[in-house]
């Protein structure tokens, strides 16, 4: 019975540092996105069409649960005063489960949280109808048909979905496609 | 062996080649990769500061990177692009084509996150063409050094085993048959090698030994089984030249004896005495020379050894009498007296009546031979000893005595004492050798202590119980008589109901035998003592006459020209109706054995004397005419009583438990009376009589039941239909039974004398 027992604890322990070791390993690369987004943002040849009154460069930063991780990538991303493209950045939070903001469009999206397939379709749509680049730092978010992620091999590169950007109608500098890694 | 070392070199190969070696170049283009990035940030600063100085200091400083491995720089050529159009690069030229690994990262300005550029970098491939060569070179070496092993191991195999592969060859290309040894071995060879050669030579040598031996077997077999061939056809020549030369020997001297006798009688009869002095020496000179001719056979039968025992429980005192009987004119004819001590109580033995009687004739009739106006003696003693149980005969006479000389003769063939012995006693010189050997035969022997002028002393030592013959007990052919279907047995009743009724009252003597002389002999004897005689040449005829007739007694030959007279024995003992007569086997051939147990009564050898054939046919027909009481009951106690009873006046008694066998003994015997016991179960006695009752010749034979309880009235009846009498068993119920017996064998014996 103890050996029962033993084995029991064993397996929820493994089952416990499988998602331990899952969760680091998105926390970095949630980590590590928040420094590339803001570049992939200007990377976008028609970014400074997009930008809002007063040339400001609207991040939206979509949730589901955890509202408190959103903001501090928020603070993160605008920290001592960052600017992309000369531009000054706004972050605005919108939560998955309620409508997302018609009126100010952002210049691009940042997915927080891992969405299920009716919540990432929705934002999807959103991005898509509004030609707004959509980001998410999740792996086989970009496969999902997000518009661009990473890649993360022996490099972290950015990692593109040549549909859903034609999709969105969102054109990415070719030097830079030229070393992404791409997904058709 | 060198398919399987390609092969897992081909595996190695393709391994290295389709594996590893692409790992290798992944691993050298992350290496490339992992270079590069940690530099991009300060890249990323520089440009977007425009601090030309820093980025050349840092380009510098990347491709001044020297690995100490193989002395070569790490960073072939360092190159920024920028969006603006400059190129900013820096370049290490080495003496050798490469194809270097390529790394390429976008960099970004820090402040605006707008794409500045891209930074290229070429990295050495030094180190991965170097390890690839030296692992090719090494995998190359080892697969050369392993086919090159395996060559040599070969060649060395090969070598090695050559002498063994020679040596396999030789062997396969001896030829057993014709090389005594193997072809000698090569001297260069190695010590292993010779010695397993020489190993193999004696191998080959014993071989070759083993196999002449078993030859020599074979051949010794092979004569010996040729010998033993040979031995059994000499034997079975030896055998049917003693049969012939026996009858053809003893025939003639049969019939000139018996002509012989009865022309003496005749003339005897005439008072014609000078004629009857001839026809004496005749009778006598043919005896004499039936004698001379016996003697002779026996011996050669002897050393034949075809000599065979038949044995049988004898009585000791009547042996004697009968011994006696015979010699004892012969002892008296010398004026001898005579003197038999015997025991009345000494006992029986088991041995071969006829050749004992015939040693003991021999030797007292070379006794009274020997002895004139003296004393011959006979004395029977058991003796036991460490080496058993024997009965001695001690002939004892006051005769001439034997020297030691001529004791050392004595039993030797053909030799007496001496040739003046020979003229003045006469003889054959055979008597005593073929005594010895008959005494040797039953386990025996004889000796003899003598001297001259004082008489001898012959000592014939026989066991008690000798073994090795053939027992004179019948063997029961009455049971399988028996057994035949009772379909044979009607049919038989069919043909006897035309049986002929002769009207003379006198026995009818069947006379069955091939010889007309013997025929002639046979019926001129009976027929001058009273019997009436059929006779048949043949079996055939025999058998037909013999159911037929239904004679008191059949004297059949075994010798017949159509058939065996053995044959006709078996048949007239299948036949119910002949069981009960008396078959006398008269033949040449000493088949006594096999005559008993065939169910002869009697046997007879050729040629037989008026006297012993009258003997043998008296004793039989007495037998068979004499009362027979056959009593049938299932206890053992009631049927003892009954016999001591029956036989007190003079029955014989037969008895048995149940009415089936019953019914065998009535065909065996055909007893004068039965009695039988109502309370008889396997049988119930009503079916035993209806069914002794359906049978013509059984019908007259008087049943006598007795019986336990009173019987139903009219089981009583039905019983009467069939027998004489019902008794109720009590305190006289048998003397009413003998009463009532006696008048039936009363009745038997004046219809049988009528």
């Amino acid at each position: 019975m103890s050996q029962v027992r033993l084995t029991i604890w064993l397996v929820l322990g493994l089952m416990l540092s499988e998602v331990l070791v899952a969760d680091e390993s998105e926390k970095r690369r949630v980590d590590i996105s928040i420094s590339i987004f803001p570049r992939i943002v200007a990377v976008d040849n028609h970014f400074r069409e997009k930008l809002e009154v007063g040339n400001k460069v609207r991040l939206l930063f979509v949730y589901d649960e955890d509202r408190s991780l959103a903001e501090s990538l928020m603070a993160r991303i605008g920290k001592d005063g960052k600017m992309i493209g000369g531009m000054k950045i706004v972050t605005q939070l919108a939560s998955v489960r309620a409508p997302l903001p018609d009126n100010e469009v952002p210049v691009a999206i940042f997915l927080v949280e891992r969405l299920d397939d009716a919540q990432l379709a929705r934002v999807i749509t959103f991005a898509e109808k509004k030609h707004r680049l959509l980001f998410s730092p999740y792996s086989g978010d970009v496969e999902r048909g997000v518009m661009v992620g990473i890649s993360v091999t022996n490099r972290v590169k950015p990692f593109f979905n040549l549909q859903a950007l034609r999709r969105a109608n969102v054109e990415i500098n070719a030097l830079l496609m030229k070393m992404s890694k791409r997904y058709e | 062996m060198v398919i399987v070392v390609l092969l897992s070199m081909a595996v190695i190969v393709r391994h290295w080649a389709f594996v590893t070696a692409p790992t290798l170049k992944a691993a050298e283009q992350t290496k490339a990769e992992l270079l590069i990035t940690p530099y991009t940030q300060l890249l990323e600063s520089a440009v977007d500061e425009g601090d030309e100085s820093q980025l050349g200091d840092i380009l510098n400083q990347l491709v001044l990177l020297e690995d100490v491995t193989y002395n070569e720089p790490i960073v072939l050529s360092l190159k920024i692009s920028l969006l603006d159009g400059r190129v900013i690069e820096r370049h290490n030229t080495i003496k050798r084509n490469t194809t270097p690994f390529r790394a390429e990262t976008p960099i970004f300005s820090p402040r605006t996150m707008e794409l500045l550029g891209s930074v290229k970098l070429e990295y050495n491939d030094a180190f991965y063409n170097r390890l690839i060569g030296e692992v090719w070179w090494e995998m190359g070496a080892s697969m050369l050094m392993a086919l090159l092993l395996l060559v040599a191991m070969q060649y060395w195999v090969r070598r090695l085993l050559r002498p063994l592969t020679e040596l396999s060859n030789r062997l396969v290309r001896v030829d057993l048959d014709t090389q005594p040894s193997l072809p000698p071995a090569d001297p260069a060879l190695s010590t292993e090698i010779l010695q397993v050669w020489q190993s193999i030579e004696q191998l080959f040598s014993r071989l070759r030994q083993r196999d002449e031996a078993l030859e020599s077997e074979h051949a010794a077999a092979q004569a010996a089984l040729q010998a033993k061939l040979e031995a059994e056809t000499a034997s079975r020549e030896k055998s049917q030249f003693l049969a012939n030369m026996s009858h053809e020997l003893r025939t003639p001297l049969n019939a000139i004896i018996g002509y012989s006798e009865m022309l003496y009688e005749e003339v005897g009869e005439s008072g014609n005495a000078e004629m009857a002095g001839d026809l004496v020496r005749i009778v006598n000179s043919g005896k004499h020379l039936l004698s001379l001719i016996n003697d002779v056979l026996d011996l050669s039968k002897i050393e034949a050894g075809k000599m065979q025992l038949y044995l049988d429980d004898l009585n000791l005192p009547q042996l004697v009498c009968e011994v006696m009987d015979n010699i004892e004119p012969l002892i008296a004819s010398n004026n001898n007296t005579v003197d038999v001590l015997c025991d009345e109580k000494i006992g029986s033995i088991h041995a071969d009546e006829a050749k004992l009687k015939q040693v003991l004739i021999n030797v007292l009739g070379n006794a009274a031979k020997f002895t004139h106006n003296g004393e011959v003696g006979l004395t029977v003693e058991r003796l036991t000893d460490d080496t058993g149980e024997w009965v001695l005969f001690k002939v004892r006479d006051t005769g001439i005595g034997i020297s030691e000389e001529q004791q050392k003769n004595l039993f030797k063939a053909f030799t007496q004492a001496d040739e003046s012995t020979t003229r003045k006693y006469g003889g054959t010189g055979l008597g005593l050798t073929i005594s010895r050997s008959m005494c040797q035969l039953m386990g025996g022997d004889i000796t003899v202590s003598s001297h001259p002028g004082e008489g001898s002393i012959f000592e014939i030592r026989i066991p008690v119980q000798v073994g090795g013959g053939e027992d004179d007990k019948n063997l029961d052919v009455l049971a399988e008589g028996m057994s035949e279907s009772l379909g044979e047995i009607e049919r038989q009743k069919s043909e006897a109901s035309g049986l002929k009724k002769l009207s003379d009252n006198s026995p009818l003597v069947l006379i069955v035998d091939g010889d007309s002389s013997e025929i002639d002999l046979l019926q001129r004897m009976l027929g001058e003592e009273g019997f009436r005689c059929e006779c048949s040449k043949t079996g055939r005829e025999g058998l037909e006459k013999a159911a037929n007739l239904i004679p008191a007694l059949i004297i059949l030959d075994i010798t017949l020209p159509d058939t065996s007279g053995w044959t006709v024995l078996s048949q007239i003992k299948k036949n119910p109706l002949l069981l009960h007569v008396p078959v006398i086997v008269h033949s040449m051939i000493d088949e006594r054995a096999t005559a008993a147990a065939l169910g002869a009564a009697g046997y007879l050898s050729k040629p037989t004397g008026r006297h012993e054939l009258m003997a043998m046919v008296q004793g039989q027909l007495q037998t068979s005419d004499s009362s027979t009481v056959l009593v049938i009951d299932a206890d053992v106690d009631a049927r003892r009583m009954s016999r001591m009873v029956f036989e007190n006046e003079g029955w014989q008694v037969t008895e048995c438990g149940d009415g089936e066998v019953g019914m065998m003994r009535v065909a065996e015997l055909m007893p004068s009376a039965i009695v039988v016991d109502a309370g008889l179960e396997k049988m119930p006695v009503i079916d035993f009589v209806e069914a002794l009752r359906e049978h013509e010749l059984w019908r007259s034979i008087p049943v006598l039941v007795l019986t336990e309880e009173t019987l139903a009235d009219e089981y009583r009846a039905a019983l009467l239909t069939h027998v004489d009498m019902v008794v109720e068993k009590g305190p006289y119920s048998l003397d009413t039974l003998l009463r009532r017996l006696r008048e039936l064998m009363g009745a038997e014996s004046s219809a049988a004398m009528a």
